[in-house]
């Protein structure tokens, strides 16, 4: 089955999701932070964009559409494979186009903590890699070299991918300093 | 008491236990009120003197820069609570406990607002602490392929010697940390 935006239904393992940065302390120059992937207190779930070939600026025009006010300074992308790993699951929900939720996250209702503990560890395993398919094709794997410096210099990002952006000086993978790319 | 001795005293008496008879409490005496309002002022005056209190005022600073960010309802766009007063002072106060030897956090505000605590060395390694509303931490850590989730609390006004340790060993031979 088809969505409203044409993509299938099924968010398929190779397709980049992106989860939209709205605040300083979502990450730093290492890279995304676990805080970023936790799901929304009242529903349970993450809300992510699934990230195909649209060009950078409608895909910051979505961004910055969704989510209000609050203009996103960056993106963190991950593999749709990555958060099935860790024993989580994507499900596509237009509208809004490209929109989708991770989905499954523990609870633990006996003990609140220890199912927060949990969704943390979580967190933190789709965060270490958020970006890492990226940094893969960096360095030869994937047969694409970035080609285009960006202000301020130290940073790099895919040719035909703006989105996905590393640090020059660490070869830290990090999400895009939208502000910066303008 | 004089109040120049009752400081004196409280400077004697050590950092750690200053601030923690800075915080509120149910003592309602003028005795213990006056106790409460040095001790703050003490505790200030620590905080505002980096070469004093250095790496942690520096963290107290980010927090307070993070906290007025996520002060609002809805901070992320996606729906997420404001940030929690008492996980903010839960998490002032943690940071206040470190011990010299522990590197300082950096910070982000979860969802549910609460403060998120993080070590993360390097990308295959991450010490992630959470503090909210109640003295039960949960808490998380990856190295490598080893990770792992539980519950610690924080008594006393300390995090427990086993959580510094993980800590500790999470960022050892890390230069990029501060230590406290």
């Amino acid at each position: 089955m088809t969505l409203p935006s044409g993509l299938p239904e099924h968010v398929g393992d190779e397709e980049d999701i992106a989860r939209f940065l709205t605040s300083s302390g979502q990450y730093n120059a290492s890279g995304v932070k676990p805080a970023a992937f936790l799901p929304n207190p009242h529903n349970g779930e993450t809300s992510v964009f699934r990230h195909g070939a649209q060009p950078l600026e409608s895909f910051q025009a979505i961004g910055q559409r969704e989510l209000g006010a609050r203009s996103p300074q960056g993106a963190a992308i991950v593999k749709a494979s990555v958060v099935r790993e860790v024993d989580l699951e994507l499900r596509a929900g237009e509208p809004p186009p490209l929109h989708a939720d991770i989905i499954g996250w523990p609870g633990q209702i006996h003990d609140p903590e220890l199912g927060k503990a949990e969704r943390k560890e979580r967190a933190a395993l789709i965060a270490q890699r958020a970006g890492e398919h990226f940094g893969s094709e960096a360095n030869g794997h994937g047969g694409v070299t970035p080609n285009r410096a960006v202000s301020p210099p130290e940073w790099e990002c895919h040719p035909g991918n703006l989105l996905k952006c590393h640090f020059l000086s660490t070869g830290a993978e990090s999400p895009l300093p939208w502000s910066n790319m303008v | 008491m004089p109040e120049p001795v009752l400081t004196i005293g409280l400077l004697m008496a050590g950092y750690a236990a200053t601030a923690a008879l800075s915080r509120p409490n149910s003592a309602v005496s003028r005795e213990a009120a006056a106790v409460r309002r040095n001790a703050s002022s003490v505790v200030e005056r620590a905080e505002d003197s980096f070469a004093l209190f250095g790496p942690k005022s520096l963290a107290l600073s980010e927090l307070a820069i993070l906290a007025s960010e996520c002060r609002g309802q809805d901070w992320d766009g996606y729906g997420a609570e404001p940030l929690n007063p008492s996980a903010l002072m839960l998490a002032q106060d943690i940071i206040r406990s470190l011990p010299d030897d522990v590197p300082m956090p950096s910070f982000s505000v979860e969802p549910d607002g609460c403060v998120s605590m993080d070590w993360i060395p390097s990308k295959v390694r991450t010490f992630t602490l959470s503090a909210g509303k109640t003295d039960r931490l949960p808490y998380a850590w990856i190295e490598g392929t080893d990770r792992g989730h539980a519950v610690a609390r924080f008594m006393d006004g300390q995090l427990p010697p086993r959580i510094l340790q993980e800590i500790k060993r999470i960022c050892a031979n890390d230069t990029s940390l501060r230590a406290a």
